[in-house]
């Protein structure tokens, strides 16, 4: 498959900022993204599934230069983002969006509906009318389910639901038909009844409009649905990664497996077990190693390896990584 | 699609209008607001008319020394025979045009230096916000002391001055408000709507942070009124030019005080506090209102 | 006797220009040892409902109900407290020392400048606990909830989220309560931690024989939590029953779509199901049944007629007009 962005050994390292009366010193650097490499294909949807603090909403600001990495690249259409002039920069805008997860902060309080949606127009689509772009924001406006479209376009964002202010997000990051699109939790913060229908859209957005999707979540349940390949985040490493099918029902790597066994199943005849599924090992939940494998601390199947070195990915079968010394 | 008609009924103009005016609707239901413009449209109203007003000119004689209140002089006349009232409604206008002009002039400095410093961050930031923490540390009325000796005893180098000196709080206002502004999520979806950053600034931060800068200036008016009034009634500046500070100054060199002459030293008094508290009130309705309509 | 005892309970917000109708003519009872699942979508007035019982409702609320008793188990008042009328006094009595409450928002509602042990103290203290059973109790609770005793010496930002509620479920048990109402207290951890969560809340409910009202907006999770679980929907339940039957046999509309709305691991799907529109304004009356116009299968009937909840078999109740329940049991 073609490859529509690729991410070679991307790193991100958060620290005190050097400034002229502090020096960055002894104080503690965070590694949010840790030498991740991955590449999503032409059409395709991956889906990236990490707990909060995994660095995953990092990386997806990396991935359209809204945060510059401490190493590595992010090659769109075979070129380093972070080494772009500014027409190829122009060019990379025009073509890759995001939909961010709060949708009570991605609308600025100040613009109508049409003002917000129609910005992209204007900066690239500067030759269009405002009859052709009030047109345009109603077509997408209508296609994300706010009918009729002339009864939000003048609103302000105060004056509109989350629900509806998430379709308006979305409608904008679909303007100027993007060929590649990061989400980033986007319905996290919606109503279970809505969320089915958001998810239903992007996916048919995506399929018909032959748009790349990357699709950020904590919810392992909605990343299978969403993606034709997975991968699982822990603190900043990609731990396995494959076809959706394979690490949901063949999970490979300890963490992806406590993972889907803590998914609430909707069956009280399961309830007992999946509250006493054992997952010792750890004596916390939500520690994880500072050298070695992450995930050590809290892993059952742990080995002093793990302890002493970083696993690589092993090949765990058919486009399938894992990584852990287990199948090393 | 009926989006012919949608057009139609936004003409430019009232779409402008809809824009500039709906934000400001709310606050008409702030008491508050209603009774701290009334205050500040007053004194406004008195400094515009001033001239169109007065029944004497300011310096004439236009009766007899230290006379009381009457119908003639209403707010009777001082050592001179000069008539209060009109010294009054003249020195209003000579007061707010300073305390205008002060707080346009220094919240211009403090709005670029808070954009800049906050916005480009790192370097920038630390000089600037150093240089800014010196000016906060100095002790303001000595310094202004100081320097209105040396300068030409003018209204303008008073306003230049206070100028000068207030700005600094201001520009700590709007850093720590870029600060906070720049990491919302639609300044994150302008750039990536491809926006520059000169546009990000001016239509995505800025804008939202104008009931703040404008809270500040109002108490920048209010300091710089009551600053100007100090400096005139230490003899400091012009103090042949009528304004309430100048009122209070010959007030206390001929000694009012002594002759009984109320009337002299209350309207210049009681005008500096009541329209600090109008300012007051006003700051109060915009920042309650808008604090309303950001809880929902 | 049932320990809570609610019947058509009504709840008015008044705001500057409507009023809102949060909760409609609920009634719903509660017994000793069980866990009530409460599920719904955000503004269906679930939360508005768990923070009735304690009274923690804004002024400018109206709280009316035909009955709402609470039947505290050391019999110290005879015939139960009714919780409309109870005195400040009193409320801050039943607060915590009979019903306490869990909310999401609990683990960050710790003072960050206190260690979490003194924190415990004060809490016991104001409610009249001597040193030495304060001293006592703080350790024996935090081993409750499975946390080290040093944890006492800790401020709240030592500690990860899911430490921070464990550490919120050791204060409501603190003086042990009888009923705890646990509002989304899962809801911002993460689905490992979540789990952990609910075991170590399931373990205490044992230990202690704590009654639970758990207020979700996720179904899923109180099949594994729940004894019965009661769906709300526009401020009234529309669905109640034990968890097996609720979730073998669901019968409301809703509550079908509630469970197939959610995407599973375990399962391939190509299409979510949808629930379409969104739920009705509560400021106004509503005519029929609240949840028509979202409904598949609704008819001339559910236009005009809000449907009651009728019973089906045993504890199953439904409201809806397209479900056929047994003759004879219906009110």
């Amino acid at each position: 498959m073609e490859k529509m962005i690729e991410v070679l050994n991307l790193r991100k390292t958060f620290g005190p900022a050097r400034s002229l009366l502090r020096r960055s010193g002894k104080r503690r650097q965070v590694e949010a993204v840790a030498g991740a490499s991955f590449d999503v294909g032409t059409n395709e949807i991956v889906s990236i599934v990490g707990e909060s603090g995994s660095g995953k909403t990092t990386l997806g600001r990396l991935m359209v230069r809204l945060l510059d990495p401490t190493s590595g690249e992010v090659r769109f259409d075979g070129k380093n983002v972070f080494g772009m002039n500014k027409t190829e920069m122009i060019r990379f805008r025009r073509n890759v969006q995001m939909i961010l997860q709060d949708p009570y902060d991605s609308l600025n309080p100040l613009f109508s509906i049409f003002a917000s949606v129609s910005k992209p127009l204007n900066i690239f689509e500067k030759h269009l009318s405002r009859r052709e772009k009030e047109e345009m924001v109603a077509e997408h406006l209508e296609s994300m389910g706010l009918k009729p479209a002339e009864q939000f376009m003048h609103k302000l964002p105060g004056e509109l639901s989350g629900g509806q202010r998430q379709r308006v997000s979305i409608a904008r990051a679909m303007m100027l038909k993007p060929k590649f699109i990061i989400a980033d939790e986007p319905v996290s913060m919606l109503d279970v009844s809505l969320r089915a229908e958001m998810l239903n859209r992007m996916k048919k957005l995506s399929r018909e409009g032959g748009t790349s999707f990357l699709f950020i979540t904590h919810d392992i349940s909605s990343a299978k649905f969403m993606g034709d390949r997975m991968l699982i985040f822990f603190r900043g490493r990609i731990v396995e990664q494959g076809k959706t099918a394979d690490v949901t029902e063949r999970p490979k790597h300890p963490y992806t497996k406590v993972l889907i066994d803590s998914v609430p199943v909707p069956d009280p005849e399961r309830g007992a077990s999946f509250l006493n599924i054992d997952d010792a090992g750890g004596s916390s939940d939500e520690s994880y190693s500072t050298s070695g494998c992450r995930f050590a601390s809290r892993c059952r199947f742990v080995m002093d390896r793990c302890r002493r070195a970083e696993p690589p990915m092993f090949d765990v079968g058919e486009e399938h990584w894992a990584s852990c010394f287990l199948y090393g | 699609m009926n989006i012919q008609t949608v057009s139609k009924q936004q003409s430019p103009v009232s779409f402008l209008a809809r824009r500039l005016i709906r934000p400001l609707v709310p606050l008409t239901h702030s008491r508050k607001f209603i009774l701290g413009a009334s205050i500040v449209m007053f004194f406004v109203a008195l400094g515009l008319l001033g001239r169109l007003i007065v029944p004497f000119g300011p310096l004439a004689q236009s009766g007899a020394p230290w006379s009381p209140p009457s119908a003639r002089h209403i707010l009777g006349t001082n050592y001179l025979g000069q008539d209060v009232f009109s010294w009054f409604v003249i020195g209003t206008a000579t007061s707010l045009k300073v305390g205008f002009f002060v707080a346009l002039f220094s919240s211009s400095i403090g709005i670029s230096v808070g954009l800049t410093a906050g916005y480009l961050g790192k370097y920038t930031d630390d000089v600037l916000m150093r240089f800014v923490d010196m000016l906060l540390v100095i002790p303001a009325f000595p310094l202004l002391v100081i320097l209105s000796a040396y300068l030409p005893p003018t209204n303008t180098s008073t306003i230049l001055i206070l100028s000068l000196l207030s700005w600094p709080f201001m520009s700590r206002v709007v850093r720590s408000q870029v600060l906070t502004l720049k990491e919302r999520g639609y300044v994150a979806v302008s750039k990536l709507s491809g926006a520059g950053n000169l546009s990000v600034m001016f239509k995505d931060i800025f804008p939202n942070m104008a009931p703040i800068i404008f809270i500040n200036m109002i108490f920048l008016v209010i300091g710089a009124i009551i600053a100007q009034a100090g400096l005139a009634f230490f003899g400091l500046g012009n103090v042949n030019s009528i304004n309430w500070g100048t009122m209070l100054y010959w007030a206390q060199v001929e000694d009012a005080a002594v002759q009984s002459a109320w009337w002299w030293i209350l309207p210049p008094g009681l005008a500096i506090g009541v329209l600090g508290m109008g300012l007051n009130m006003l700051a109060n309705g915009i920042a309650e209102t808008t604090l309303e309509m950001r809880m929902g | 006797m049932d320990l809570l005892e609610v019947s058509k309970l009504n709840i008015r917000y008044r705001t500057k220009d409507r009023t809102i109708h949060a909760v409609r003519d609920l009634s719903i009872s509660i017994k000793r040892g069980e866990v009530v699942g409460l599920v719904g979508e955000s503004g269906c007035g679930k939360s508005t409902f768990g923070m009735s019982l304690l009274r923690l409702l804004p002024v400018s609320t109206d709280i009316s109900a035909k009955k709402m008793m609470f039947n505290a188990g050391d019999g110290m008042q005879a015939g139960g407290i009714d919780i409309l009328e109870l005195s400040e006094k009193e409320l801050r009595r039943l607060r915590w020392k009979h019903i306490s409450v869990i909310f999401q928002g609990s683990m960050n509602s710790l003072n960050p400048v206190a260690r979490i042990g003194s924190q415990f103290a004060d809490a016991m203290f104001w409610h009249g606990f001597d040193d030495e059973t304060i001293k006592n109790s703080i350790s024996s609770h935090l081993e409750l909830v499975h946390l080290d005793d040093s944890i006492r010496k800790s401020y709240p930002h030592e500690l990860s989220g899911g430490m921070k509620q464990r550490v919120a479920i050791a204060m409501a048990l603190v003086c042990s309560p009888e009923l705890v109402i646990a509002d989304e207290p899962t809801t911002a951890l993460d689905v490992v931690v979540q789990r952990r969560i609910l075991k170590l809340l399931m373990d205490t409910k044992e230990k202690l024989n704590l009654s639970i009202i758990f207020i979700t907006h996720d179904i899923s999770l109180l099949a594994s939590i729940a004894d019965r679980v009661a769906v709300m929907y526009a401020g009234s339940i529309v669905e109640i029953g034990d968890v097996r039957t609720l979730f073998r046999s669901p019968l409301h509309p809703y509550t079908k779509g509630l469970m197939s709305t959610i995407p599973r691991v375990d399962e391939r799907q190509s299409e979510l199901v949808e629930i379409h529109g969104s739920p009705p304004d509560l400021s106004g009356s509503i005519r029929g049944c609240p949840f028509a116009p979202r409904c598949g299968i609704a008819t001339e009937l559910c236009a005009v007629e809000m449907p009651q909840l009728r019973v089906v078999e045993g504890r199953h109740m439904v409201s809806c007009h397209n479900v056929e329940v047994q003759d004879g049991k219906n009110d």
